[in-house]
């Protein structure tokens, strides 16, 4: 009310400063008896309405420019341009509504070119492959791309960059970066330790000038772990594939030698040479499978899997593989899960990965029970606050495969997963052990970022449990090619 | 009155941040010299030895830092209840670490002697020895760097893995010097090297137990796992114990 009050006011006194000059002219005309009174008041009213008239017209086109803008200055993003005010009509200045809104047409595009390149150059930095950290004043974090957020955390922003990387070297580029006078970049190899090592080189740069966000200097993280893997593991590949193959190399040519010399006219000896020929060979042949197989395990170690599988069909499959050897030691598999895992058993995983660490515990639990005896396959899923969230730090599942047979020797486990270690060379040859299988199963043990414990009793038996990440629930709906995967 | 009453609170803070941060600058640096001495016994180099053995001064005037700083705040603040917690902490997180940045010093020492002598095939096994401390000690300090002190529990049951591992050590590096006498000059410098690894675990572990009292306020309860058996090792008799242990590898 008070506004409108406001409104009649103004209306009223700039009508009356307008008028002035005629009503005073009039008030003239009376005193000098040059107009009757009469009509000069009737002429000063007329004077009075009709501009009160115009003006009270001009401000209502004001007051509804005046709206518009408003409404204009309050748009935010993708909103529509609000109507250009029509109904005050354009008495004054005709052009005036068509040129506002032209200028606020322009504004608009302006403002969507703008945002395209903003939300094109934030795409860029969250689809970079490579780690991003910007950093403001004392190191502190103004923010990290995904692929940063990946390794580090979600919750790096604000922190110092000593919270999440603690190497010197990085540590003392920085600050010599920060603090130089000119625009300088820095590289730095480090290593970050742990379960996987990763092998990583930092360029740390200057910003010309500190950006609307506060960043003055930016680490941009690139990981050489693949490469650095593959000229290790061609070192280790040759070395241990070298040693290994040696043995079954150098009977084999004895043999060779012995049936075109000695025993040239020898058939009963022949066919027996033969046999343990085959023998050598085939010895040699899993060997390089399963060195081929240990060596792409390692080289996909630090990128941990996404996919989802069912553990308890991968069991099935591998228990229905192994009929023949279950059958021939008499042993009898039993499956011991937790009732909430009894349907499935969700993990995070790749199940082809998975498939050959089950299949490796579970041929050795076979190949080491005694005969007649029960290989137990126990399940058991860690909610927030167990043991087994503990070591993973997220929920998760443990498998252990538990058979009956001679145990472990102490001192020997925590070597097992070495590759070529045995406990008794002999008898693994014997059995047709490669010395691989425990170190493939750590491997990809390792690639899912999970453990692997060994408890085992002389005289009775040994266990060995995997825990790895469990898959929530709804996420089971696995898509088509998924399922087909576990076929 | 207000404001210099909020003056003071964050400075106060400040200087716990600056305490803070000294610590993890020197885990860094202690986490790297370990690194560094053992690729430098691994790669036979010489030259890497040598600078993890300069570099350790580093460690040791960042530990007087602290010290200083944890002095002045005690007497400018008299801080109480979990303040006094941290900054007692520091000391003690700080002279561990410092303990971990000497061992490393003397495996690079060691490393250098070693590289005299031809290459030893147990190399191989401090190796894997270290990674396994190298990921406790990183464990460790991510654990105080976040407070977390569920991951500190964790590290501080995983110190059994270490003994285990230097008791197969231990034995392993026995039987090299039983085959060849000549093996003995450069065994034994192992023996001090898988030693000095086995005690920077333990200096982790009591890290560990920092943390969890730094967060709690309690002592960690229970038994610290022992896993080193080497006092009792006697080579020529069989060793026949069957009580079950459990390793993680």
């Amino acid at each position: 009310m008070p506004q409108r009050q406001e409104k009649y006011s103004r209306l009223f006194t700039s009508s009356l400063i307008l008028t002035s000059p005629g009503i005073a002219v009039l008030f003239l005309l009376v005193i000098l008896h040059l107009i009757v009174w009469q009509a000069a008041l009737a002429a000063g009213v007329i004077i009075l309405l009709g501009t009160g008239y115009i003006l009270s017209s001009h401000y209502s086109h004001v007051e509804k420019l005046k709206e518009y803008i408003t409404a204009l200055r309050q748009l935010k993003g993708k909103d529509p341009l609000p109507g250009i005010p029509s109904a005050a009509g354009s008495f004054l200045y005709p052009e005036l509504n068509l040129s506002l809104s032209r200028m606020a047409q322009e504004r608009q595009q302006y403002r969507r070119q703008l945002e395209a390149v903003t939300e094109g150059n934030e795409a860029i930095l969250s689809s970079l492959p490579d780690p991003l950290i910007m950093l403001g004043k004392k190191r502190q974090i103004i923010r990290g791309n995904p692929a940063a957020q990946a390794i580090f955390g979600d919750n790096i922003t604000g922190r110092e960059l000593s919270t999440i990387l603690r190497n010197p070297g990085i540590l003392s580029a920085v600050d010599s970066v920060e603090n130089s006078s000119e625009n300088i970049s820095r590289f730095v190899e480090f290593k970050i330790h742990g379960r996987v090592e990763r092998y990583m080189l930092a360029r740390i740069a200057r910003m010309n000038e500190q950006t609307w966000d506060g960043t003055r200097v930016i680490v941009s993280l690139h990981d050489q772990t693949a490469a650095k893997k593959v000229d290790q593991m061609r070192g280790d590949f040759i070395a241990n594939a070298s040693h290994e193959l040696k043995t079954p190399l150098a009977s084999l040519m004895g043999f060779i030698e012995t049936l075109k010399g000695p025993a040239k006219d020898d058939p009963e000896a022949q066919q027996r040479f033969l046999n343990i020929m085959q023998d050598q060979s085939e010895r040699m042949s899993h060997l390089v499978s399963d060195l081929l197989s240990l060596s792409r395990i390692e080289l996909l170690e630090h990128t941990p899997p996404t996919g989802i599988t069912d553990l308890n069909n991968i069991i099935t499959k591998i228990t229905e593989g192994l009929h023949t050897q279950i059958e021939n030691k008499q042993i009898t598999i039993r499956k011991d899960l937790s009732p909430d895992l009894e349907n499935s058993i969700p993990v995070l995983g790749d199940a082809e990965a998975l498939t050959q660490l089950f299949q490796n515990l579970l041929e050795n639990a076979v190949k080491y029970g005694h005969k007649g005896t029960t290989v137990t396959i126990r399940g058991k899923a860690y909610g927030p606050g167990s043991q087994g969230m503990r070591r993973l730090g997220r929920p998760s599942v443990a498998i252990a495969i538990i058979d009956q047979g001679d145990g472990i020797p102490r001192e020997h486990i925590p070597r097992l997963t070495e590759r070529f270690y045995r406990v008794d060379a002999a008898r693994s040859r014997e059995l047709g052990g490669t010395g691989l299988g425990l170190a493939i199963v750590k491997h990809i043990v390792n690639r899912h970022r999970g453990v692997l414990t060994i408890d085992s009793e002389v005289g009775r038996g040994s266990t060995f449990t995997v825990y790895l990440p469990k898959a929530a629930m709804s996420e089971m709906n696995l898509p088509a090619w998924e399922s087909s995967n576990l076929a | 009155m207000q404001n210099s009453n909020d003056h003071i609170v964050r400075s106060f803070d400040k200087e716990l941040r600056t305490i803070h941060e000294i610590i993890i600058r020197m885990g860094g640096m202690a986490e790297n010299q370990l690194a560094e001495a053992v690729d430098a016994l691994v790669q036979r180099d010489s030259a890497k030895a040598e600078l993890v053995r300069a570099e350790d001064a580093k460690i040791d005037l960042l530990e007087e830092e602290l010290e200083a700083a944890v002095v002045q705040l005690i007497a400018l603040r008299q801080p109480v209840a979990n303040d006094l917690r941290a900054v007692i902490s520091a000391l003690k997180i700080s002279s561990d670490l410092e303990r971990i940045g000497d061992y490393a010093k003397n495996i690079a020492k060691r490393s250098i002697a070693i590289n005299q002598m031809p290459p030893q095939k147990s190399v191989t096994s401090i190796m894997r020895m270290s990674k396994l401390v190298q990921e406790i000690v990183k464990d460790t300090l991510d654990a105080f760097s976040h407070s977390d002190k569920d991951r500190a529990i964790d590290v501080w049951h995983r110190d059994e893995e270490v003994d285990e591992m230097y008791t197969s050590l231990f034995r392993e590096l026995l039987t090299y010097m039983m085959e060849d006498p000549r093996n003995i000059g450069a065994c034994t410098h192992m023996l001090f090297i898988a030693k000095n690894i086995e005690r920077m675990g333990d200096h982790a572990t009591n890290i560990a137990e920092t943390i969890y009292y730094l967060s709690t306020g309690h002592k960690l309860e229970g038994k610290r796992p022992k896993g080193d058996r080497t006092p009792f090792q006697i080579l020529s008799t069989e060793e026949d114990d069957d009580d079950n242990s459990e390793v993680e590898i």
